[in-house]
């Protein structure tokens, strides 16, 4: 025999002396008697002794066999080729039918799409096949990962064949579903004896890098097959088809940052879009095709059409469209999240035509000014510079007469009365060179900042160390020291270096054309400080004392943060506030990265989780899903520990399994999710047959299903065969304990 | 102690629905008392026998005087002489004596407990007929004895003897009945009552020895149902009642072959019983002893009435 497809059940042929055992037990168990007519039963016991023995062995053996044949049977014994019982074997099909559901199996170049076809290639392909006879098909929809639909009868796998209805908005990693069947190969122990029959359009990036190498994981599964010598015979679902399909596809859609870059996501839960402020976006179309198309390209904004463009895409290549957006403030709109979508003109493959967006559009940003000099001479005011780089840039009456400024600015002395219902009011409390900060004052602001405002506190030369320390302990992200520097700034100064380039409040200086603005402006005084630990330094001096001494640190407090600038924020101490290219970014990423919300991402991949925050529970909350189905959620929201941002977080999906736009409706308010796909399921380019088979001697090609059947080196299964035969012993066993027991009694 | 005293094996309360053994021999014996016995010898009875010629030395009171006056020949009368029945009980105490299945109605009952039944019945009845009897008790041979009388004192000590009989020992049947031939000095009817389960060429060398004695056998043998038809299941130890080795057997595959003996055994002796003029009879434990006698008895006396007595 060739081994056990089970080969740990094959020990059950030990449960073969078990019957032996019985006898023998029963044997031992003769219940004594006394007899007087001992001459007779001796005289009859010697005369039956040897045929009664004979008799009973037999019986035995039979029953030994019928057990031992059962186990073997259990154990799934194979035969190899020209084995003594390869011809009682029975050769058992085990097909492996790995369906392509990657999203370009949707393009449909006539009424049947390539995911129809593969559907109906996978279904004809299991009717052929012979569940009577043992036949099994362990049925596979590739996508991101593979998974497994069937691995029983062939009945059962065209049963969940017809729950198929689209292909998976994802791509196909066939290194992993190649992997997944070589282990379920090895679990099995299969041989050649299975067949692999992949389905696919046979797109290129499915099968090689960019660079033309083929993925590491599919190279050592591949291998792998070729050690079993199993071959995947990879049947083109695509076949009349040119090698190029047409297709136009939308593969990038982002906003774009003042310097004309995508913006990246990830660093909160979505782009900050400045309310009333022009907006770029940029939409990058990719042509696969051989032909150049012109394409028009439009936005969609909360679902309205805006105006578009048209654009030629080269053949074989792509075409970036900027596209520019204005939104006009609403004073109405509760929601602060509005939906950018792109769009094209549809064609054979729709899901990829469209790219989705969600921004965070805040509104004008609410700052009070807590001047702790006020000056009626411009010079000599403390909040001069920071003022004017506040103001609206279209100039006005005032800082915030302008309805589409950004920043809604008010003013207050430290001592001012209504203090603590200013600060109430405010998103950011800039607190500039106040000498000793009320207890009131420190109450309102720790309040505030505990509910997700942000405090700036920059220092001059009012500032006590001491008071600060102390009355502001649960604030202040760093103990200040002493005073340090040069008044009469002729011994040199300071420069700033950043030690967070990745935070937004620096993001403008992270270009490396704009660094200069902040690391060459010359700082004369500032106060020493020592970082706390929950404290994260953004930016500090060379001041060439340890690490450098913090210029700019940011605390996390409760839902808010607060942040220190450890020199003046007027022209005392240092000449920032003069270069505006220096201020005005500082002060304006400051202000926009305290409106950012932290929280779960609003734009996710295809098998990202949906998860929103909410202050209120959400009472029946429901889901719409891009194609505009909606589904009530049964998930209950958990409530999140105290200093979270929101109260109630509601896992909406688990698995996002379409990209666009899905929106979760509660209580009364729609939160909104961009949904975004792996952008090479675009690029259609295929593989040819040669290169295919030439990529791995594991790769066969064809049509006819003929030339998938390899030959099986391991022969059949003799599964059948030790079936039938332990039913023969049992029915003989059966006959034969009748025929004794009928022997006895006539 | 009461619960630990030996009681009588014929204690009413221990022999079941048979209260007592006067009335079971009563009532056994009744079938026994209609057949009666003559004595092959010529006696001085009223009941006369024959006429033969006058011999020098005959009682001239014998003289047939109305022969001799009409035909003036001398002959004398002959009269039939009813003399006194001697029965030898003997009974088998060996070891193997002592079985019984619990198969029988009277579950406790073992074949020594049967004999001892049908051997006081018989004696209460012979020494009812003012017969006299002895009792012999035997396993290889002969063990105890009460010599021949009659009488209550005889019912007594016979009653006693049987009572006191326990199974143990082995037997020989063969060369038991010879020796009790030669304790037989009377000739008469040598009841043997036992499972006559020996082989049969020394038991009947036996018998023919009391037989050459002028006794008349009477061959009564005492089963239990299970001997004859061995109805068991599944593995059994036998274990020997008179000592030998156990045999452990499957009664399911045993069955057939050890009928197949005891039918050849009991056919045995059948045929040599009969081929001796012999009555051999063969009672099983499950079935009253009274209605095993009546049966017997009442074949016995019909036979002896057809055959116009001895």
């Amino acid at each position: 025999m060739g081994g056990f497809l089970n080969p740990l059940l094959a020990f059950g042929v030990l449960a073969a002396v078990v019957p032996l055992i019985i006898h023998l037990l029963n044997r031992r168990r003769h219940k004594p008697m006394d007899w007087a007519a001992m001459r007779f039963a001796r005289a009859a016991w010697k005369r039956i002794r040897r045929r009664t023995r004979f008799e009973n062995l037999f019986l035995l053996l039979l029953r030994m066999a019928a057990v031992a044949c059962f186990a073997l049977a259990l154990a799934r014994p194979l035969t190899r080729d020209g084995g003594l019982l390869a011809g009682l074997s029975q050769e058992q099909r085990d097909v492996y039918v790995l369906i392509d559901g990657s999203a370009s199996m949707g393009y449909r170049a006539d009424l049947e799409s390539l995911w129809d076809r593969a559907l109906t290639s996978a279904r004809d392909h299991i009717e052929a096949l012979d569940g009577a006879a043992g036949d099994r098909v362990h049925l596979y929809l590739l996508g991101d990962r593979p998974r497994r639909l069937s691995d029983r009868t062939p009945s059962d796998a065209l049963s969940m064949l017809t729950s198929l209805q689209e292909p998976l908005a994802e791509g196909l990693d066939l290194g992993a579903a190649l992997g997944r069947v070589v282990a379920d190969m090895n679990e099995r122990n299969l041989g050649s004896s299975a067949e692999i029959l992949l389905l696919t359009d046979m797109q290129r990036a499915n099968f090689l890098r960019p660079d033309g190498s083929q993925p590491q994981a599919v190279l050592e599964a591949l291998q792998a097959l070729i050690a079993r010598k199993a071959k995947v015979f990879v049947e083109d679902v695509n076949t009349g088809f040119e090698r190029r399909p047409d297709n136009l596809s939308v593969t990038l859609f982002a906003a774009l940052d003042p310097f004309g870059e995508p913006i990246a996501l990830g660093t909160s839960s979505a782009p900050v879009l400045k309310d009333g402020r022009n907006a770029m976006f940029v939409a990058r179309v990719e042509n696969s095709g051989d032909q150049a198309r012109d394409v028009q390209v439009a936005l969609l904004v909360d679902g309205e059409r805006r105006p578009s463009k048209r654009v030629v895409v080269p053949a074989l290549g792509s075409q970036d469209v900027e596209l520019e957006l204005r939104l006009a403030r609403d004073e109405s709109r509760t929601n602060t999240f509005r939906e950018i979508e792109v769009v094209i003109e549809p064609d054979a493959l729709g899901i990829d035509d469209s790219r989705a967006l969600v921004v965070h559009a805040p509104g004008a940003l609410s700052i009070l000014l807590i001047n702790g000099a006020p000056s009626a001479d411009l010079d000599a005011d403390e909040l001069t510079y920071l003022r004017a780089a506040l103001a609206p840039l279209s100039g006005g009456a005032g800082p915030s007469a302008n309805s589409n400024a950004l920043f809604s600015v008010s003013e207050a002395s430290p001592e001012d009365s209504e203090i603590a219902r200013l600060v109430e009011g405010a998103q950011l409390i800039w607190m500039a060179n106040v000498e000793n900060p009320s207890p009131n004052l420190v109450a309102a602001l720790t309040a505030r900042v505990r509910q997700g405002a942000s405090l700036v506190i920059s220092v001059g030369d009012r500032v006590l160390p001491e008071t600060y320390n102390q009355s502001l302990a649960d604030l202040m992200p760093a103990e200040l020291l002493e005073r340090r520097g040069d008044p009469s700034r002729r011994s040199g100064f300071r420069r700033a270096r950043i030690d967070a380039p990745s935070h937004p409040a620096l993001a403008f200086f992270r270009d490396e054309r704009f660094e200069l603005f902040f690391t060459e402006v010359p700082i004369f005084e500032y106060f020493a400080s020592k970082s706390l630990e929950s404290s994260r330094v953004l930016a500090s001096l060379d001041d060439k004392i340890g690490t450098g001494s913090p210029l700019l640190v940011e605390r996390p407090v409760g839902q808010g943060k607060v942040s220190l600038w450890t020199t003046t924020i007027d022209i005392d101490w240092t000449l920032f506030p003069e270069s505006p290219t220096s201020l005005i970014p500082l002060v304006h990423e400051l202000a926009f990265d305290s409106a950012a919300k932290s929280g779960p991402l609003r734009n996710l991949q295809v098998g990202d989780a949906i998860v929103a925050r909410f202050d209120a529970f959400p009472e029946g909350a429901s889901l719409m899903e891009p194609g505009g189905a909606a589904r009530r959620i049964d998930r209950a929201a958990e409530e999140l520990p105290e200093g979270s941002l929101g109260t109630w977080e509601l896992v909406a999906r688990d698995n996002a399994a379409e990209p666009g736009i899905w929106r979760i409706n509660s209580n009364n308010a729609v939160t909104s999710f961009a949904i975004t796909m792996n952008a090479n399921e675009g690029r259609l380019e295929r593989l040819s047959a040669e290169e295919l088979v030439g990529l791995s001697d594991a790769f066969a090609t064809g049509t006819k299903r003929e030339s998938i059947r390899s030959r099986s080196d391991d022969g059949g299964e003799l599964f059948r065969l030790f079936l039938w035969l332990a039913l023969f012993m049992l029915i003989g066993e059966s006959l034969w304990s009748r025929y004794l027991n009928r022997e006895v009694r006539a | 102690m009461a619960q630990t005293e030996k009681r009588s094996p014929f204690d009413p309360a221990v022999l079941d629905a048979l209260s007592g053994l006067d009335f079971v021999a009563r009532t056994v014996v009744e079938g026994f008392l209609a057949g009666g016995h003559r004595s092959p010898r010529r006696g001085s009875s009223a009941e006369f026998a024959q006429h033969r010629e006058y011999a020098p030395g005959d009682d001239v009171r014998h003289i047939d005087w109305r022969i001799f006056a009409k035909n003036e020949r001398v002959v004398v009368k002959e009269f039939i002489e009813e003399s006194n029945l001697v029965a030898h009980i003997a009974v088998d105490t060996s070891g193997s004596m002592g079985f019984t299945s619990g198969a029988a109605r009277t579950a406790r009952w073992t074949k020594l407990d049967y004999a001892r039944w049908v051997a006081a019945a018989l004696g209460h009845l012979i020494i009812g007929q003012r017969d006299t009897v002895s009792v012999e008790l035997f396993d290889n041979g002969p063990t105890q004895r009460i010599p021949s009388g009659g009488g209550a004192p005889q019912r007594a000590s016979m009653i006693k003897l049987l009572e006191g009989a326990t199974p143990s020992g082995t037997t020989d049947e063969g060369a038991a009945f010879t020796e009790l031939a030669t304790r037989m000095p009377k000739r008469g009817i040598a009841i043997l009552i036992s499972d006559f389960l020996g082989e049969l060429d020394p038991m009947f060398a036996g018998i023919e020895a009391i037989v050459a004695r002028g006794h008349e056998p009477l061959l009564l043998q005492v089963l239990d149902p299970r001997e004859l038809d061995f109805q068991y299941e599944g593995y059994l130890r036998l274990d020997d009642l008179e000592g030998g080795a156990p045999l452990k057997i499957d009664a399911r595959v045993l069955g057939d072959a050890y009928r197949e003996e005891v039918r050849a055994h009991q056919s045995g002796i059948a045929k040599r019983a009969a081929s001796m003029s012999l009555d051999f009879v063969t009672m099983t434990t499950d079935c009253g002893v009274d209605t095993a006698l009546s049966a017997y008895l009442a074949r016995r006396a019909a036979r002896a009435k057809h055959q116009g007595g001895r």
